[in-house]
């Protein structure tokens, strides 16, 4: 058995169903395929973000969802090499007139607790920050209004329900803007495993070696069920630095 | 680490701010709700003891987080339109529910008054609504205090519910702390602490105003004899049973 914790679908990325313990995306197709070489069944462990990160540092599950690094979760996770690269954007209404992070000041904001960039966000906007448990959740109310930006990485535009709404705008985040470092802006996308499972992410590295040789990973890369136009930055096959 | 509890404590006390301005006004309203609820519910009126009925069966039935999350993103565009946040939300939710369990209490309160009463009352000339303002409520109001005490309790601890829908409440915020510190099982005490900090005080307050609203009403013992002889007796009525 191979338990997974997930939080949520987010296409290239990953995907969860529509069958229960179903897994797709780019990091589903990398854990289908880890998890068929060693005769184990996928069980997913569906929850919130932060209950993710928990599941997996107290051995609930083996793996957990692709996340972003920093240095702090890598005292407690061994990261597998990377899945994906996603830059951090501003979604707003077309309507909105966004001309940088200060437009923004007085105006509701949503992001999703958790993330690397919410410590930012939370000193920039104070308590004005609405924090939601999920990315559809903070979507969801981009959608209906009661946000007037939302905070995220860029693949959301992807996923329902901004589902390439042609009412929505994406503005790019620049180096320093919320005070954020430019280094992570942009940030790559791991499974993580907990500080006990060192042989595991090992494992789940040589099988992402192995799709690469075999030619399998391109195919996953036409086959990750995001619309025609979706960038995916397929990043070295490198792990960050670990401090376990 | 001492470090960190102090300055997570005070991370967490934002939070217990905003649980304790959820909880009191959630409750001054849901008191309201509930005590109109309760009256309509013992009225001579069929049409008013149909639709308390209704609220208080409705209300009962549909769990806190289910409520939050279909009304909260449910009612979205409409909830954005008229301004309200997903604060104002949360009080209207936990008032609902809370109101809902209230108003069953209040009831069984306003019905504890016996029908002599009533009829005390009419006899004297006075019409239904003047027998319920100078009769019924001074009798009903004393043993609903600690009813009401109680209901404050559930209300706190029910409102962390609400962290899904954005509100900065003490779980959510503490659910933020986590993600960046990974020290769960410290938060989560930290957490319980302060609820218990917050909360005991309540439930002891409850169980003093509970006895001293017996004694006045004479349902329960006036003085320590009589507490001890009550003991007594019901542990001989156990030990014959």
């Amino acid at each position: 058995m191979l338990t997974i914790a997930t939080y949520g679908s987010a296409v290239p990325l990953i995907t969860v169903g529509p069958g229960a313990n179903q897994i797709g995306g780019l990091s589903g197709a990398w854990a289908n395929a880890f998890a068929a070489d060693y005769g184990l069944q996928v069980k997913l462990l569906q929850t919130t973000f932060s209950s993710s990160l928990l599941a997996v540092q107290q051995g609930k599950a083996d793996i957990g969802a692709p996340v972003y690094y920093n240095p702090n979760r890598a005292k407690s996770y061994y990261y597998t090499y990377p899945v994906d690269i996603e830059s951090l954007v501003v979604f707003t209404n077309k309507s909105f007139s966004y001309s940088g992070p200060s437009s923004l000041t007085g105006h509701k904001v949503a992001t999703v607790t958790g993330y690397v960039w919410t410590p930012y966000f939370q000193k920039f906007f104070g308590s004005s920050l609405q924090l939601y448990s999920s990315a559809t959740d903070a979507a969801t109310a981009l959608k209906n209004g009661q946000a007037e930006a939302y905070l995220d990485a860029d693949i959301n535009y992807f996923n329902a329900p901004l589902s390439l709404s042609p009412d929505i705008a994406l503005h790019p985040v620049s180096a320093n803007d919320f005070g954020i470092p430019g280094g992570i802006i942009a940030n790559e996308s791991y499974w993580i495993v907990s500080c006990s499972e060192k042989e595991l992410a090992n494992e789940m590295n040589a099988e992402r070696d192995r799709l690469e040789a075999n030619g399998k990973w391109q195919t996953f890369l036409g086959q990750t069920g995001a619309p025609a136009g979706t960038p995916i930055k397929s990043p070295p096959l490198q792990s960050p630095a670990e401090f376990c | 680490m001492l470090n960190d509890l102090g300055s997570w404590t005070a991370i967490l006390l934002g939070g217990l701010v905003v649980t304790i301005q959820l909880a009191a006004i959630s409750l001054v309203l849901s008191v309201l709700l509930s005590a109109t609820i309760a009256i309509m519910s013992i009225s001579p009126w069929r049409l008013l003891r149909i639709f308390a009925g209704l609220y208080v069966d409705i209300f009962r039935s549909i769990p806190i987080l289910a409520l939050a999350i279909s009304a909260y993103f449910g009612l979205g565009s409409t909830l954005a339109r008229l301004g309200i946040t997903s604060f104002g939300t949360a009080v209207g939710v936990l008032t609902l529910i809370e109101g809902a369990y209230l108003a069953e209490l209040y009831r069984g309160s306003l019905e504890s008054i016996r029908t002599p009463q009533w009829d005390a009352g009419a006899s004297l000339g006075l019409s239904w609504t003047s027998t319920l303002r100078h009769v019924i409520l001074p009798q009903a109001l004393p043993p609903a205090i600690p009813i009401t005490l109680n209901m404050t309790i559930a209300i706190i601890k029910d409102s962390s519910l609400v962290s899904l829908i954005a509100v900065n409440e003490i779980t959510n915020v503490a659910n933020q702390l986590i993600a960046v510190t990974f020290q769960p099982v410290e938060i989560y005490a930290l957490v319980a602490l302060l609820y218990l900090a917050l909360i005991l005080p309540l439930s002891q307050a409850s169980r003093v105003i509970e006895g001293y609203v017996a004694r006045r009403l004479g349902i329960g013992p006036r003085t320590e004899r009589e507490r001890a002889l009550r003991q007594l007796t019901s542990a001989s009525e156990l030990k014959v049973g």
